[in-house]
């Protein structure tokens, strides 16, 4: 199943929740979505979309992230109004650019990006103690295949999405197009419920 | 997929016949146990966890009211009750309730270099007898008749370092070590030093081959991290996980992931 968006800009910015909403509504219980952005839609898209499940939706995000620092994160998402209490953060990156690191109760850092059986068990110790209905969103599939080999990572991938599966996790995985490889984006799209391509104002 | 392997379907499956260690993600790897009275090889890098593995697993038997018999040939007593506080295993408490010992010896005082000046009266009697080897009952049972039930001898790599240039008396003295482990009915895990990436040894030891179980630790660098794992190779007697699954070192140990796949390359 495929849905594919022509989506002018201002568009995202005033309709992409509702189109989201549609989109996962129509999709059985715990999806997984592989999402195709243009890297300058693509942050806009993530906030659309954390804001849309954490704040409208209810559910815990859990946020891995391997593009942005968590307190960068932290404050984007606190300017758009999201509740971060309601995130648990996965940050793969400030530890490996400094060994003082904020301490906060909703972050767990890693060591590098490419430590990938230590995100995997970051994530099942996320799943574990979190309650409530859950999705992941990995911040980006295209940062995290630029310190993995294609082969390696995508074996991470179908682990984690099928922890995600018997664990009844939703997720949500963002590819920067033109930036990843289309042989791991059909890799991976085969193991999720549908992709969702968004294209920029000059499509 | 679990990938299990058996090397002897006649075993039975009596609890009473197998042992934990303790470790409780490690044990998940096995079905039922370590066969008791085995000879286990624990194999693998600097710094991948053998030794903690073994203190742990000493620690979780002697807690048991089982005797515990920890022999270095390498850290010195001090030194490794040093590290089992540091994992809270309370060596103390266990060595004061009589069912953990530790004791270091010199590799000279297993092995009798017939070009050496020692002039002690055991080195004499063993240079008459031929026998190269020295006795083990005195440094297993010792004076107090202490009979372990498990027992560590850390290392194997350095009680070889006495054998240099003599692989084949190194050899009969593995043959004659693992007999003597017969007799007493314990099951020993022996350390020894092996490189992921050498494969000249890795599987390929005397060591190996004589050995009924081994376990190896890896410890894999990719970029500037390291990341550990675990598996087990062999475990005659007993059904066990074939695959190679992550591991932390904490500061309460090790800890195993047994459904967490390690993602570095180990081959």
């Amino acid at each position: 199943m495929m849905g594919i968006y022509n989506i002018k800009r201002w568009m995202v910015k005033m309709n992409l929740s509702i189109n989201m909403g549609e989109e996962l509504s129509s999709l059985p219980e715990d999806w997984v979505v592989l999402i195709e952005s243009p890297s300058e839609l693509a942050n806009e898209f993530s906030l659309e979309s954390i804001d849309y499940l954490v704040d409208k939706q209810d559910y815990v995000g859990i946020v891995l992230t391997a593009s942005k620092p968590y307190l960068t994160l932290k404050k984007q998402f606190e300017a758009k109004g999201i509740n971060v209490d309601n995130i648990v953060f996965i940050d793969c990156i400030s530890k490996s650019q400094s060994s003082e690191v904020e301490q906060a109760g909703n972050v767990i850092y890693i060591d590098a990006v490419y430590n990938l059986t230590n995100i995997s068990l970051a994530f099942k110790k996320v799943i574990e103690r979190v309650e409530g209905k859950k999705f992941l969103y990995i911040d980006s599939l295209s940062a995290m295949l630029i310190h993995n080999t294609p082969e390696i990572f995508v074996r991470f991938i179908h682990g984690l999405i099928t922890s995600m599966r018997l664990a009844s996790i939703s997720g949500l995985l963002l590819s920067l197009t033109q930036q990843t490889d289309n042989s791991i984006k059909t890799e991976v799209a085969n193991l999720c419920d549908k992709t969702i391509m968004i294209s920029g104002p000059q499509n | 997929m679990e990938h299990t392997s058996s090397s002897n379907k006649n075993s039975t499956t009596s609890p009473d016949q197998y042992i934990k260690t303790g470790i409780s993600g490690f044990d998940k790897l096995l079905r039922n146990g370590i066969p008791k009275g085995s000879n286990l090889l624990i194999s693998g890098g600097p710094g991948s966890g053998k030794t903690i593995f073994c203190l742990q697993t000493l620690a979780y038997h002697a807690s048991q009211g089982r005797n515990c018999l920890f022999i270095s040939f390498e850290e010195s007593e001090k030194r490794l009750i040093e590290h089992m506080d540091e994992f809270g295993l309370n060596p103390s408490q266990l060595m004061n309730s009589g069912h953990l010992k530790i004791n270091r010896y010199l590799t000279s005082d297993v092995y009798y270099d017939e070009n050496s000046k020692d002039d002690t009266v055991q080195a004499m009697m063993a240079k008459e007898s031929n026998q190269y080897t020295m006795d083990l009952e005195p440094f297993v049972i010792g004076e107090e008749g202490f009979k372990p039930d498990i027992i560590v001898i850390d290392s194997l790599t350095a009680i070889a370092s006495a054998f240099i240039g003599g692989n084949q008396k190194y050899r009969l003295y593995l043959d004659k070590l693992f007999r003597f482990f017969e007799t007493l009915g314990s099951t020993n895990f022996l350390i020894s030093e092996a490189m992921v990436h050498d494969n000249e040894s890795q599987g390929n030891r005397a060591e190996d081959f004589l050995a009924d179980g081994v376990i190896f630790f890896y410890n894999s660098r990719k970029h500037n991290i390291r990341e550990s794992a675990v598996e087990i190779l062999k475990m005659r007697g007993a059904s066990h996980d074939k695959k190679i699954v992550a591991l932390n070192i904490t500061d309460n140990g090790i800890v195993v992931y047994p459904n967490q796949e390690a993602f570095s390359r180990y081959d």
